[in-house]
Protein backbone atom coordinates (compact mmCIF):
# COMPACT_ATOMS: atom_id res chain seq x y z
CA UNK A 1 0.00 0.00 0.00
CA UNK A 2 1.46 3.23 -0.81
CA UNK A 3 2.13 6.35 1.86
CA UNK A 4 0.26 8.58 0.48
CA UNK A 5 -2.71 8.71 -2.01
CA UNK A 6 -4.50 11.81 -3.85
CA UNK A 7 -8.19 11.01 -4.91
CA UNK A 8 -9.92 13.20 -7.67
CA UNK A 9 -13.18 12.53 -7.04
CA UNK A 10 -16.05 13.43 -9.68
CA UNK A 11 -17.43 13.23 -13.39
CA UNK A 12 -15.59 15.62 -15.91
CA UNK A 13 -18.50 15.22 -17.87
CA UNK A 14 -20.66 17.15 -15.87
CA UNK A 15 -18.89 20.71 -15.47
CA UNK A 16 -17.44 21.72 -12.45
CA UNK A 17 -17.97 18.34 -10.70
CA UNK A 18 -14.68 17.81 -12.65
CA UNK A 19 -12.72 19.88 -10.31
CA UNK A 20 -11.33 17.08 -8.70
CA UNK A 21 -10.20 14.74 -11.64
CA UNK A 22 -8.94 18.17 -12.94
CA UNK A 23 -6.67 18.30 -9.82
CA UNK A 24 -5.58 14.71 -10.33
CA UNK A 25 -4.17 15.32 -13.70
CA UNK A 26 -2.59 18.32 -12.55
CA UNK A 27 -0.71 17.27 -9.95
CA UNK A 28 -0.03 14.09 -12.71
CA UNK A 29 1.31 16.50 -14.87
CA UNK A 30 3.86 18.04 -11.98
CA UNK A 31 5.05 14.57 -11.58
CA UNK A 32 5.07 14.54 -7.74
CA UNK A 33 7.04 11.37 -6.67
CA UNK A 34 5.82 9.15 -4.18
CA UNK A 35 2.42 9.39 -4.86
CA UNK A 36 -0.36 7.58 -5.77
CA UNK A 37 -3.14 9.86 -7.65
CA UNK A 38 -6.26 8.00 -8.91
CA UNK A 39 -9.45 9.37 -10.34
CA UNK A 40 -13.37 7.81 -8.92
CA UNK A 41 -16.57 8.33 -9.25
CA UNK A 42 -16.60 9.04 -5.72
CA UNK A 43 -18.42 5.43 -5.09
CA UNK A 44 -18.11 4.67 -1.42
CA UNK A 45 -16.73 0.80 -1.53
CA UNK A 46 -14.19 2.37 -4.24
CA UNK A 47 -12.99 4.95 -1.61
CA UNK A 48 -12.46 2.49 0.68
CA UNK A 49 -10.55 0.42 -0.72
CA UNK A 50 -8.83 3.34 -2.66
CA UNK A 51 -7.55 4.97 0.89
CA UNK A 52 -7.85 1.98 3.11
CA UNK A 53 -4.83 1.49 4.37
CA UNK A 54 -2.64 4.98 3.58
CA UNK A 55 -1.32 7.06 6.14
CA UNK A 56 -2.08 10.11 3.95
CA UNK A 57 -5.36 10.47 1.63
CA UNK A 58 -5.92 13.66 0.10
CA UNK A 59 -9.59 13.94 -1.98
CA UNK A 60 -10.58 16.89 -4.10
CA UNK A 61 -14.14 16.99 -4.61
CA UNK A 62 -17.19 19.28 -5.83
CA UNK A 63 -19.94 20.62 -3.08
CA UNK A 64 -22.68 22.42 -3.51
CA UNK A 65 -23.52 24.95 -0.72
CA UNK A 66 -26.27 27.30 -0.71
CA UNK A 67 -25.77 30.57 -0.75
CA UNK A 68 -22.46 29.52 -3.38
CA UNK A 69 -19.47 31.38 -3.47
CA UNK A 70 -18.25 29.13 -6.54
CA UNK A 71 -14.77 28.84 -5.90
CA UNK A 72 -14.33 29.05 -2.50
CA UNK A 73 -12.02 25.94 -1.00
CA UNK A 74 -12.88 24.74 2.15
CA UNK A 75 -10.19 21.82 3.93
CA UNK A 76 -11.32 19.34 6.07
CA UNK A 77 -9.06 17.46 7.91
CA UNK A 78 -11.17 14.07 8.73
CA UNK A 79 -11.94 13.20 11.75
CA UNK A 80 -13.40 16.73 11.54
CA UNK A 81 -16.92 15.77 9.96
CA UNK A 82 -16.76 19.24 8.57
CA UNK A 83 -20.62 21.30 8.66
CA UNK A 84 -24.01 19.28 9.67
CA UNK A 85 -25.59 18.15 6.04
CA UNK A 86 -22.61 18.52 4.12
CA UNK A 87 -22.75 16.98 1.32
CA UNK A 88 -20.79 16.09 -1.79
CA UNK A 89 -22.50 16.70 -5.52
CA UNK A 90 -22.60 12.91 -6.08
CA UNK A 91 -25.33 11.45 -8.30
CA UNK A 92 -25.20 8.68 -6.42
CA UNK A 93 -27.27 6.95 -3.19
CA UNK A 94 -23.89 6.53 -1.28
CA UNK A 95 -22.20 9.63 -1.14
CA UNK A 96 -18.49 11.04 -0.03
CA UNK A 97 -19.72 11.97 3.39
CA UNK A 98 -21.74 8.48 3.99
CA UNK A 99 -17.97 6.89 2.50
CA UNK A 100 -16.01 8.82 5.52
CA UNK A 101 -18.48 7.85 8.10
CA UNK A 102 -19.11 4.24 6.76
CA UNK A 103 -14.80 3.92 5.98
CA UNK A 104 -15.06 4.97 10.06
CA UNK A 105 -17.27 2.55 11.35
CA UNK A 106 -15.43 -0.25 10.22
CA UNK A 107 -11.77 1.27 11.15
CA UNK A 108 -11.01 1.88 7.43
CA UNK A 109 -9.76 5.65 7.09
CA UNK A 110 -6.15 6.53 6.38
CA UNK A 111 -3.96 7.55 9.15
CA UNK A 112 -4.87 11.02 8.06
CA UNK A 113 -8.04 11.97 5.76
CA UNK A 114 -8.21 15.41 4.34
CA UNK A 115 -10.81 16.43 2.02
CA UNK A 116 -10.48 19.80 -0.38
CA UNK A 117 -14.35 21.09 -1.28
CA UNK A 118 -14.44 23.12 -3.82
CA UNK A 119 -18.00 25.32 -4.11
CA UNK A 120 -19.69 24.80 -7.69
CA UNK A 121 -21.16 27.08 -9.86
CA UNK A 122 -22.61 24.44 -11.43
CA UNK A 123 -23.11 20.74 -12.26
CA UNK A 124 -24.60 20.66 -15.88
CA UNK A 125 -23.54 18.54 -18.90
CA UNK A 126 -19.88 19.77 -20.23
CA UNK A 127 -16.46 19.05 -20.00
CA UNK A 128 -15.06 22.84 -19.11
CA UNK A 129 -14.68 24.27 -15.55
CA UNK A 130 -16.12 27.68 -14.59
CA UNK A 131 -13.70 30.23 -14.32
CA UNK A 132 -13.62 30.63 -11.25
CA UNK A 133 -13.80 26.78 -10.37
CA UNK A 134 -10.77 26.19 -12.53
CA UNK A 135 -8.62 28.92 -10.82
CA UNK A 136 -9.66 27.27 -7.75
CA UNK A 137 -8.52 23.50 -8.93
CA UNK A 138 -5.15 25.31 -9.44
CA UNK A 139 -5.02 26.45 -6.42
CA UNK A 140 -5.84 23.36 -4.31
CA UNK A 141 -3.09 21.27 -6.60
CA UNK A 142 -0.79 23.60 -5.25
CA UNK A 143 -2.27 23.51 -1.65
CA UNK A 144 -2.39 19.55 -2.01
CA UNK A 145 1.27 19.15 -3.09
CA UNK A 146 2.26 20.81 0.38
CA UNK A 147 0.09 18.85 2.16
CA UNK A 148 1.60 15.88 0.50
CA UNK A 149 4.55 16.88 1.07
CA UNK A 150 4.99 16.97 4.57
CA UNK A 151 6.39 14.77 7.12
CA UNK A 152 4.78 12.63 9.20
CA UNK B 1 -52.42 7.51 13.70
CA UNK B 2 -53.43 10.81 12.37
CA UNK B 3 -56.35 12.41 10.24
CA UNK B 4 -55.02 15.04 8.49
CA UNK B 5 -57.80 17.31 6.10
CA UNK B 6 -55.20 18.69 4.38
CA UNK B 7 -51.64 18.30 4.12
CA UNK B 8 -48.36 17.99 2.45
CA UNK B 9 -45.57 15.52 3.14
CA UNK B 10 -42.43 16.32 1.28
CA UNK B 11 -39.24 14.44 1.36
CA UNK B 12 -36.46 16.92 0.09
CA UNK B 13 -34.44 14.19 -1.01
CA UNK B 14 -35.23 9.86 -1.10
CA UNK B 15 -32.08 8.79 -0.40
CA UNK B 16 -30.50 5.45 -1.49
CA UNK B 17 -31.85 5.46 -5.58
CA UNK B 18 -29.75 6.17 -8.23
CA UNK B 19 -30.19 9.60 -9.82
CA UNK B 20 -32.61 12.28 -9.12
CA UNK B 21 -36.34 12.11 -9.31
CA UNK B 22 -39.30 12.91 -6.97
CA UNK B 23 -42.39 11.52 -5.83
CA UNK B 24 -46.06 13.01 -5.67
CA UNK B 25 -49.02 11.38 -3.69
CA UNK B 26 -51.97 13.33 -3.84
CA UNK B 27 -54.74 12.55 -1.39
CA UNK B 28 -58.31 13.55 -1.46
CA UNK B 29 -59.83 12.71 1.72
CA UNK B 30 -59.41 8.66 2.09
CA UNK B 31 -59.11 8.30 -1.55
CA UNK B 32 -55.47 8.67 -3.47
CA UNK B 33 -56.02 10.37 -6.24
CA UNK B 34 -52.79 10.78 -8.10
CA UNK B 35 -49.56 9.52 -7.81
CA UNK B 36 -46.58 10.58 -9.89
CA UNK B 37 -42.70 9.66 -10.30
CA UNK B 38 -41.78 13.16 -11.74
CA UNK B 39 -37.82 12.33 -13.02
CA UNK B 40 -36.76 15.63 -13.84
CA UNK B 41 -33.48 14.59 -14.60
CA UNK B 42 -32.77 16.22 -17.67
CA UNK B 43 -33.08 14.91 -21.00
CA UNK B 44 -29.60 13.09 -22.11
CA UNK B 45 -30.26 12.49 -25.86
CA UNK B 46 -28.43 9.65 -26.02
CA UNK B 47 -30.04 8.22 -28.90
CA UNK B 48 -29.86 11.50 -30.91
CA UNK B 49 -25.91 12.14 -30.40
CA UNK B 50 -25.49 8.57 -31.73
CA UNK B 51 -26.84 9.28 -34.78
CA UNK B 52 -23.79 9.80 -37.44
CA UNK B 53 -21.03 7.51 -35.26
CA UNK B 54 -19.64 4.50 -36.71
CA UNK B 55 -20.99 1.59 -35.79
CA UNK B 56 -18.14 0.45 -33.76
CA UNK B 57 -19.06 3.60 -31.38
CA UNK B 58 -22.08 2.92 -29.36
CA UNK B 59 -21.15 0.31 -26.65
CA UNK B 60 -18.33 2.38 -25.54
CA UNK B 61 -20.94 5.46 -25.75
CA UNK B 62 -23.92 4.17 -24.18
CA UNK B 63 -21.72 2.26 -21.47
CA UNK B 64 -21.94 5.84 -19.93
CA UNK B 65 -25.48 6.39 -19.57
CA UNK B 66 -25.00 4.45 -16.16
CA UNK B 67 -21.78 3.90 -13.82
CA UNK B 68 -23.54 1.10 -12.05
CA UNK B 69 -24.72 -1.22 -15.04
CA UNK B 70 -22.22 -0.46 -18.17
CA UNK B 71 -21.64 -3.72 -19.24
CA UNK B 72 -25.56 -4.20 -19.95
CA UNK B 73 -25.39 -1.40 -22.44
CA UNK B 74 -22.34 -2.53 -24.06
CA UNK B 75 -23.68 -5.90 -24.11
CA UNK B 76 -27.23 -5.24 -25.88
CA UNK B 77 -25.54 -1.97 -28.07
CA UNK B 78 -22.92 -5.45 -29.55
CA UNK B 79 -25.98 -7.51 -29.84
CA UNK B 80 -28.10 -5.62 -31.55
CA UNK B 81 -25.03 -3.94 -34.24
CA UNK B 82 -23.70 -7.85 -34.48
CA UNK B 83 -27.35 -8.18 -35.10
CA UNK B 84 -27.64 -5.68 -38.26
CA UNK B 85 -24.26 -6.78 -39.53
CA UNK B 86 -24.88 -10.72 -39.28
CA UNK B 87 -22.39 -11.62 -36.75
CA UNK B 88 -22.57 -14.77 -34.71
CA UNK B 89 -20.59 -14.29 -31.66
CA UNK B 90 -20.19 -17.93 -29.77
CA UNK B 91 -18.01 -20.47 -27.80
CA UNK B 92 -15.95 -18.61 -25.45
CA UNK B 93 -16.50 -15.27 -26.56
CA UNK B 94 -19.95 -15.83 -25.99
CA UNK B 95 -18.58 -17.21 -22.45
CA UNK B 96 -16.85 -14.29 -21.71
CA UNK B 97 -19.49 -11.88 -22.73
CA UNK B 98 -21.68 -14.02 -20.29
CA UNK B 99 -19.25 -14.16 -17.33
CA UNK B 100 -18.62 -10.31 -17.96
CA UNK B 101 -22.34 -9.66 -17.25
CA UNK B 102 -22.24 -12.03 -14.56
CA UNK B 103 -19.34 -9.36 -12.65
CA UNK B 104 -21.70 -6.78 -13.31
CA UNK B 105 -24.96 -8.62 -12.06
CA UNK B 106 -22.34 -9.56 -8.78
CA UNK B 107 -21.55 -5.88 -8.03
CA UNK B 108 -24.73 -4.04 -8.90
CA UNK B 109 -27.43 -6.42 -7.06
CA UNK B 110 -24.63 -6.21 -3.95
CA UNK B 111 -24.63 -2.58 -3.74
CA UNK B 112 -28.18 -2.54 -3.94
CA UNK B 113 -28.40 -5.06 -1.21
CA UNK B 114 -26.11 -4.14 1.03
CA UNK B 115 -26.18 0.03 0.68
CA UNK B 116 -28.96 1.01 -0.28
CA UNK B 117 -32.22 -2.06 0.54
CA UNK B 118 -30.95 -4.06 3.63
CA UNK B 119 -31.10 -0.87 5.85
CA UNK B 120 -34.71 -0.30 5.20
CA UNK B 121 -35.35 -3.87 7.19
CA UNK B 122 -33.01 -3.33 9.88
CA UNK B 123 -34.26 -0.40 10.87
CA UNK B 124 -31.52 2.08 10.04
CA UNK B 125 -31.79 5.35 8.07
CA UNK B 126 -28.34 4.46 6.10
CA UNK B 127 -25.51 1.67 5.76
CA UNK B 128 -23.12 3.76 8.44
CA UNK B 129 -25.78 2.98 11.19
CA UNK B 130 -25.81 -0.36 9.94
CA UNK B 131 -22.32 -0.90 9.52
CA UNK B 132 -22.09 0.23 13.46
CA UNK B 133 -24.57 -2.61 14.29
CA UNK B 134 -24.48 -4.99 11.74
CA UNK B 135 -20.40 -4.57 11.05
CA UNK B 136 -19.70 -7.75 9.66
CA UNK B 137 -22.50 -7.92 6.87
CA UNK B 138 -21.79 -4.88 5.88
CA UNK B 139 -18.23 -6.32 5.54
CA UNK B 140 -19.28 -9.00 3.37
CA UNK B 141 -21.13 -7.12 1.52
CA UNK B 142 -18.25 -5.33 0.21
CA UNK B 143 -15.49 -8.07 -0.32
CA UNK B 144 -18.19 -9.68 -2.44
CA UNK B 145 -19.12 -6.26 -4.45
CA UNK B 146 -15.20 -6.03 -4.72
CA UNK B 147 -14.57 -9.54 -6.30
CA UNK B 148 -17.45 -8.51 -8.92
CA UNK B 149 -15.49 -5.08 -9.62
CA UNK B 150 -11.92 -7.19 -9.54
CA UNK B 151 -13.54 -9.25 -12.47
CA UNK B 152 -15.14 -6.86 -14.43
CA UNK B 153 -11.62 -5.10 -14.12
CA UNK B 154 -9.61 -8.34 -15.30
CA UNK B 155 -11.79 -8.75 -18.34
CA UNK B 156 -12.81 -5.44 -19.35
CA UNK B 157 -9.77 -2.87 -18.23
CA UNK B 158 -11.63 -1.19 -15.10
CA UNK B 159 -14.65 -2.00 -13.13
CA UNK B 160 -16.84 1.49 -14.10
CA UNK B 161 -17.41 2.17 -18.15
CA UNK B 162 -15.05 -0.83 -18.95
CA UNK B 163 -13.14 -0.45 -22.07
CA UNK B 164 -12.41 -3.67 -23.50
CA UNK B 165 -15.63 -4.80 -24.97
CA UNK B 166 -16.36 -4.01 -28.83
CA UNK B 167 -18.63 -5.02 -31.66
CA UNK B 168 -18.10 -9.11 -32.22
CA UNK B 169 -16.11 -9.66 -28.82
CA UNK B 170 -13.00 -8.00 -26.93
CA UNK B 171 -10.04 -6.03 -27.58
CA UNK B 172 -8.09 -8.54 -26.01
CA UNK B 173 -8.83 -12.14 -24.20
CA UNK B 174 -7.52 -12.87 -20.86
CA UNK B 175 -5.64 -15.96 -20.30
CA UNK B 176 -6.97 -19.03 -18.62
CA UNK B 177 -4.39 -18.49 -15.72
CA UNK B 178 -5.09 -15.27 -15.06
CA UNK B 179 -9.00 -16.01 -14.66
CA UNK B 180 -8.26 -18.94 -12.40
CA UNK B 181 -6.61 -16.59 -10.52
CA UNK B 182 -9.66 -15.46 -9.51
CA UNK B 183 -11.70 -18.22 -8.88
CA UNK B 184 -10.43 -18.62 -4.97
CA UNK B 185 -12.09 -15.26 -4.45
CA UNK B 186 -15.41 -16.17 -6.25
CA UNK B 187 -15.91 -19.40 -4.56
CA UNK B 188 -15.34 -17.07 -1.12
CA UNK B 189 -17.71 -14.61 -2.81
CA UNK B 190 -20.38 -17.66 -3.82
CA UNK B 191 -20.18 -18.76 -0.28
CA UNK B 192 -20.82 -15.58 1.45
CA UNK B 193 -23.90 -14.90 -1.35
CA UNK B 194 -25.34 -17.74 0.14
CA UNK B 195 -24.87 -16.68 3.74
CA UNK B 196 -26.57 -13.48 1.87
CA UNK B 197 -29.14 -15.24 0.90
CA UNK B 198 -30.36 -16.91 4.15
CA UNK B 199 -29.63 -13.56 6.01
CA UNK B 200 -32.18 -11.34 3.88
CA UNK B 201 -34.68 -14.62 3.79
CA UNK B 202 -35.03 -13.37 7.74
CA UNK B 203 -36.21 -10.03 7.05
CA UNK B 204 -39.43 -8.66 7.80
CA UNK B 205 -41.72 -8.04 4.64
CA UNK B 206 -44.82 -5.82 4.65
CA UNK B 207 -47.55 -7.76 3.15
CA UNK B 208 -48.28 -6.29 -0.33
CA UNK B 209 -48.19 -8.12 -3.82
CA UNK B 210 -48.00 -6.70 -7.32
CA UNK B 211 -50.23 -7.88 -10.07
CA UNK B 212 -48.47 -6.33 -13.41
CA UNK B 213 -47.29 -8.36 -16.39
CA UNK B 214 -44.29 -9.65 -15.90
CA UNK B 215 -41.58 -9.29 -19.06
CA UNK B 216 -38.58 -10.62 -19.18
CA UNK B 217 -35.99 -12.78 -21.52
CA UNK B 218 -36.06 -16.32 -21.79
CA UNK B 219 -33.24 -18.59 -22.91
CA UNK B 220 -34.59 -22.21 -22.54
CA UNK B 221 -32.04 -24.15 -20.42
CA UNK B 222 -30.29 -21.36 -18.50
CA UNK B 223 -31.43 -18.23 -16.52
CA UNK B 224 -31.24 -15.37 -19.40
CA UNK B 225 -28.79 -13.13 -19.09
CA UNK B 226 -27.15 -11.72 -22.06
CA UNK B 227 -29.56 -13.15 -24.95
CA UNK B 228 -33.09 -14.39 -24.73
CA UNK B 229 -36.63 -14.18 -25.92
CA UNK B 230 -38.83 -11.36 -24.25
CA UNK B 231 -41.94 -13.11 -22.53
CA UNK B 232 -44.35 -12.53 -20.11
CA UNK B 233 -46.23 -14.55 -17.76
CA UNK B 234 -49.57 -14.22 -19.21
CA UNK B 235 -48.47 -16.04 -22.30
CA UNK B 236 -47.09 -13.08 -24.72
CA UNK B 237 -43.68 -14.39 -26.60
CA UNK B 238 -42.29 -11.97 -29.13
CA UNK B 239 -38.72 -12.05 -30.80
CA UNK B 240 -37.09 -9.08 -30.05
CA UNK B 241 -37.08 -7.65 -33.42
CA UNK B 242 -40.75 -7.34 -32.53
CA UNK B 243 -40.43 -5.13 -29.81
CA UNK B 244 -40.85 -1.71 -31.02
CA UNK B 245 -44.34 -3.37 -31.81
CA UNK B 246 -45.29 -4.09 -28.70
CA UNK B 247 -43.78 -2.02 -26.50
CA UNK B 248 -45.17 1.50 -26.60
CA UNK B 249 -43.14 4.46 -24.91
CA UNK B 250 -45.26 7.54 -24.25
CA UNK B 251 -44.42 10.87 -23.11
CA UNK B 252 -45.92 12.30 -19.73
CA UNK B 253 -45.89 15.52 -18.58
CA UNK B 254 -44.29 15.22 -15.42
CA UNK B 255 -41.44 13.02 -16.26
CA UNK B 256 -38.61 13.63 -18.43
CA UNK B 257 -38.39 9.53 -19.05
CA UNK B 258 -41.05 8.06 -21.45
CA UNK B 259 -43.26 5.45 -19.84
CA UNK B 260 -43.38 1.83 -21.56
CA UNK B 261 -46.60 -0.30 -22.06
CA UNK B 262 -47.45 -3.25 -23.79
CA UNK B 263 -49.82 -2.58 -26.71
CA UNK B 264 -52.90 -3.62 -26.35
CA UNK B 265 -52.03 -4.51 -22.73
CA UNK B 266 -51.22 -1.70 -20.69
CA UNK B 267 -48.12 -1.72 -17.74
CA UNK B 268 -46.13 -3.96 -17.29
CA UNK B 269 -42.85 -4.54 -14.95
CA UNK B 270 -39.36 -5.66 -15.59
CA UNK B 271 -36.56 -6.85 -13.82
CA UNK B 272 -35.43 -9.46 -10.98
CA UNK B 273 -39.17 -10.37 -10.11
CA UNK B 274 -39.83 -10.99 -13.76
CA UNK B 275 -36.52 -12.88 -14.01
CA UNK B 276 -37.42 -14.87 -11.58
CA UNK B 277 -40.61 -16.14 -12.39
CA UNK B 278 -39.74 -16.44 -15.73
CA UNK B 279 -36.42 -18.55 -15.67
CA UNK B 280 -36.46 -19.93 -11.70
CA UNK B 281 -36.03 -23.48 -13.49
CA UNK B 282 -32.85 -22.72 -14.70
CA UNK B 283 -30.62 -21.46 -12.05
CA UNK B 284 -28.10 -23.81 -10.97
CA UNK B 285 -28.97 -26.35 -8.29
CA UNK B 286 -27.27 -24.29 -5.57
CA UNK B 287 -28.82 -21.15 -6.39
CA UNK B 288 -32.45 -23.45 -7.14
CA UNK B 289 -31.96 -25.02 -3.43
CA UNK B 290 -30.70 -21.30 -1.76
CA UNK B 291 -34.04 -19.93 -3.38
CA UNK B 292 -36.12 -22.62 -2.18
CA UNK B 293 -34.78 -22.29 1.07
CA UNK B 294 -35.10 -18.74 0.98
CA UNK B 295 -39.78 -19.16 0.82
CA UNK B 296 -39.12 -18.57 -2.72
CA UNK B 297 -42.12 -20.54 -4.71
CA UNK B 298 -42.87 -20.16 -8.34
CA UNK B 299 -43.01 -16.73 -9.01
CA UNK B 300 -42.23 -13.40 -6.58
CA UNK B 301 -44.88 -10.36 -6.43
CA UNK B 302 -43.96 -8.96 -3.49
CA UNK B 303 -41.50 -5.92 -4.42
CA UNK B 304 -40.38 -5.70 -0.99
CA UNK B 305 -38.98 -9.27 -1.06
CA UNK B 306 -37.06 -8.56 -5.09
CA UNK B 307 -34.04 -8.27 -2.23
CA UNK B 308 -34.25 -11.81 -1.14
CA UNK B 309 -34.56 -12.94 -5.67
CA UNK B 310 -31.21 -10.11 -5.94
CA UNK B 311 -29.51 -12.39 -3.35
CA UNK B 312 -30.48 -15.26 -5.10
CA UNK B 313 -29.30 -13.89 -8.55
CA UNK B 314 -25.53 -12.78 -6.71
CA UNK B 315 -25.40 -16.26 -5.66
CA UNK B 316 -26.48 -18.11 -9.54
CA UNK B 317 -24.01 -15.45 -11.01
CA UNK B 318 -21.04 -16.29 -8.88
CA UNK B 319 -21.96 -19.65 -9.14
CA UNK B 320 -21.91 -19.43 -13.01
CA UNK B 321 -18.70 -17.35 -13.15
CA UNK B 322 -17.22 -20.16 -11.34
CA UNK B 323 -18.56 -22.26 -13.71
CA UNK B 324 -17.65 -20.21 -16.94
CA UNK B 325 -14.37 -19.89 -15.42
CA UNK B 326 -13.16 -23.51 -14.89
CA UNK B 327 -14.33 -24.24 -18.51
CA UNK B 328 -12.89 -21.74 -20.07
CA UNK B 329 -10.46 -22.14 -23.39
CA UNK B 330 -9.01 -18.91 -24.76
CA UNK B 331 -10.87 -18.20 -28.04
CA UNK B 332 -8.43 -18.32 -31.65
CA UNK B 333 -8.72 -14.51 -31.98
CA UNK B 334 -10.44 -12.38 -29.44
CA UNK B 335 -13.21 -11.04 -31.86
CA UNK B 336 -14.98 -12.29 -34.56
CA UNK B 337 -15.14 -11.04 -38.06
CA UNK B 338 -17.36 -7.78 -38.71
CA UNK B 339 -17.70 -6.60 -41.72
CA UNK B 340 -20.00 -3.03 -42.09
CA UNK B 341 -22.80 -3.24 -44.23
CA UNK B 342 -26.54 -1.47 -44.09
CA UNK B 343 -29.03 -2.70 -42.15
CA UNK B 344 -31.15 -2.41 -38.88
CA UNK B 345 -30.51 -4.63 -36.04
CA UNK B 346 -32.25 -5.34 -32.42
CA UNK B 347 -30.28 -6.00 -29.13
CA UNK B 348 -31.83 -7.28 -25.54
CA UNK B 349 -30.27 -8.31 -22.48
CA UNK B 350 -31.52 -8.31 -18.63
CA UNK B 351 -29.76 -5.59 -16.90
CA UNK B 352 -29.17 -5.78 -13.28
CA UNK B 353 -32.71 -3.50 -13.58
CA UNK B 354 -34.55 -5.57 -16.26
CA UNK B 355 -34.86 -5.76 -19.72
CA UNK B 356 -32.42 -3.53 -21.73
CA UNK B 357 -33.33 -3.25 -25.51
CA UNK B 358 -31.10 -1.00 -28.27
CA UNK B 359 -32.20 -0.62 -31.99
CA UNK B 360 -29.63 0.46 -34.71
CA UNK B 361 -29.83 1.38 -38.22
CA UNK B 362 -26.62 2.02 -39.89
CA UNK B 363 -25.44 3.22 -43.38
CA UNK B 364 -23.48 1.39 -45.48
CA UNK B 365 -20.61 2.21 -44.04
CA UNK B 366 -21.92 1.18 -40.93
CA UNK B 367 -22.41 4.78 -39.79
CA UNK B 368 -25.49 4.66 -37.29
CA UNK B 369 -28.55 6.17 -39.21
CA UNK B 370 -30.70 6.20 -36.13
CA UNK B 371 -30.90 4.29 -32.84
CA UNK B 372 -33.30 3.47 -30.27
CA UNK B 373 -33.04 2.97 -26.48
CA UNK B 374 -35.20 1.37 -23.90
CA UNK B 375 -33.81 0.74 -20.16
CA UNK B 376 -35.62 -0.55 -17.48
CA UNK B 377 -36.82 1.78 -15.27
CA UNK B 378 -38.93 3.67 -17.87
CA UNK B 379 -40.55 0.79 -19.00
CA UNK B 380 -40.91 0.12 -14.86
CA UNK B 381 -42.62 4.02 -14.53
CA UNK B 382 -45.79 3.16 -14.53
CA UNK B 383 -45.94 -0.02 -12.57
CA UNK B 384 -44.34 1.78 -9.60
CA UNK B 385 -46.77 4.51 -9.89
CA UNK B 386 -49.46 1.64 -9.71
CA UNK B 387 -47.94 -0.02 -6.98
CA UNK B 388 -47.54 2.96 -5.08
CA UNK B 389 -51.45 4.06 -5.26
CA UNK B 390 -52.24 0.23 -4.62
CA UNK B 391 -49.93 0.57 -1.53
CA UNK B 392 -50.83 3.75 -0.15
CA UNK B 393 -54.35 3.30 -0.48
CA UNK B 394 -54.97 0.74 2.65
CA UNK B 395 -52.73 2.82 4.91
CA UNK B 396 -53.78 6.03 4.67
CA UNK B 397 -54.27 6.01 8.33
CA UNK B 398 -50.62 5.68 9.01
CA UNK B 399 -48.78 8.80 9.50
CA UNK B 400 -47.21 11.37 7.54
CA UNK B 401 -43.33 10.17 8.49
CA UNK B 402 -44.60 6.16 8.61
CA UNK B 403 -46.45 6.63 5.01
CA UNK B 404 -43.84 8.76 3.40
CA UNK B 405 -40.87 5.93 4.74
CA UNK B 406 -42.42 2.94 3.87
CA UNK B 407 -43.55 4.57 0.18
CA UNK B 408 -39.62 5.11 0.20
CA UNK B 409 -38.97 1.70 1.04
CA UNK B 410 -41.00 0.61 -1.87
CA UNK B 411 -39.60 2.56 -4.48
CA UNK B 412 -35.94 1.48 -3.48
CA UNK B 413 -37.57 -2.20 -3.83
CA UNK B 414 -37.48 -1.61 -7.50
CA UNK B 415 -33.44 -0.59 -7.53
CA UNK B 416 -34.96 2.42 -10.01
CA UNK B 417 -32.02 3.84 -11.90
CA UNK B 418 -32.83 7.14 -12.53
CA UNK B 419 -30.33 8.28 -14.74
CA UNK B 420 -30.75 5.47 -16.86
CA UNK B 421 -34.09 6.61 -17.74
CA UNK B 422 -32.84 10.16 -18.07
CA UNK B 423 -31.55 12.20 -11.94
CA UNK B 424 -31.92 12.90 -6.59
CA UNK B 425 -35.28 11.65 -5.90
CA UNK B 426 -37.91 13.85 -3.69
CA UNK B 427 -41.18 12.77 -2.51
CA UNK B 428 -43.84 14.56 -1.75
CA UNK B 429 -47.58 13.68 -0.34
CA UNK B 430 -50.29 15.95 -0.24
CA UNK B 431 -53.49 15.36 0.88
CA UNK B 432 -56.78 17.43 0.36
CA UNK B 433 -59.69 18.05 2.13
CA UNK B 434 -61.90 15.41 0.83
Amino acid sequence: MSDAVLIGVGNPYRSDDGVGTTVARLLRERGVPQLRIVESFGEASELIDLWGGARLAVVVAAVRAHPARPGRVRRIAVPDPGPAGARAASTHGVDLGAAVALARALDRLPERLVLYAVEVAGVGYGQRLSPAVAAASVRVAAAAEVELARPR
Amino acid sequence: VTHHSDRLLHVASLARVEGEGAMLVRVDGDRVTEVQLNIYEAPRFFEALLRGRAYTEPPDITSRICGICPVAYQTSACRAIENALGVTVDGPLADLRRLLYCAEWVESHTMHIYLLHAPDFLGCPDVVTMARDHRSMVERGLAIKKTGNDLIALLAGRPIHPVNVQIGGFYSAPTPESLREMLPRLRQARADALSTVEWVAGFDFPEFEQDHELLALVEPGTYAIESGTPTTDRGLSFPVRDFDRHVIEGQVPHSTALHGRLAGRGRYLTGPLARYTLNHQWLSPLAAEAARNAGLGERCDNPFRSIVVRAVEVLYALDEAVRLIEAYQPPPAPVAPVTPRAGTGYGATEAPRGLLYHRYELGADGTVVSARIVPPTAQNQAAIEEDLCRFVTPRLDLSDERLTYECEQMIRGYDPCISCSTHFLDLRIERGAG
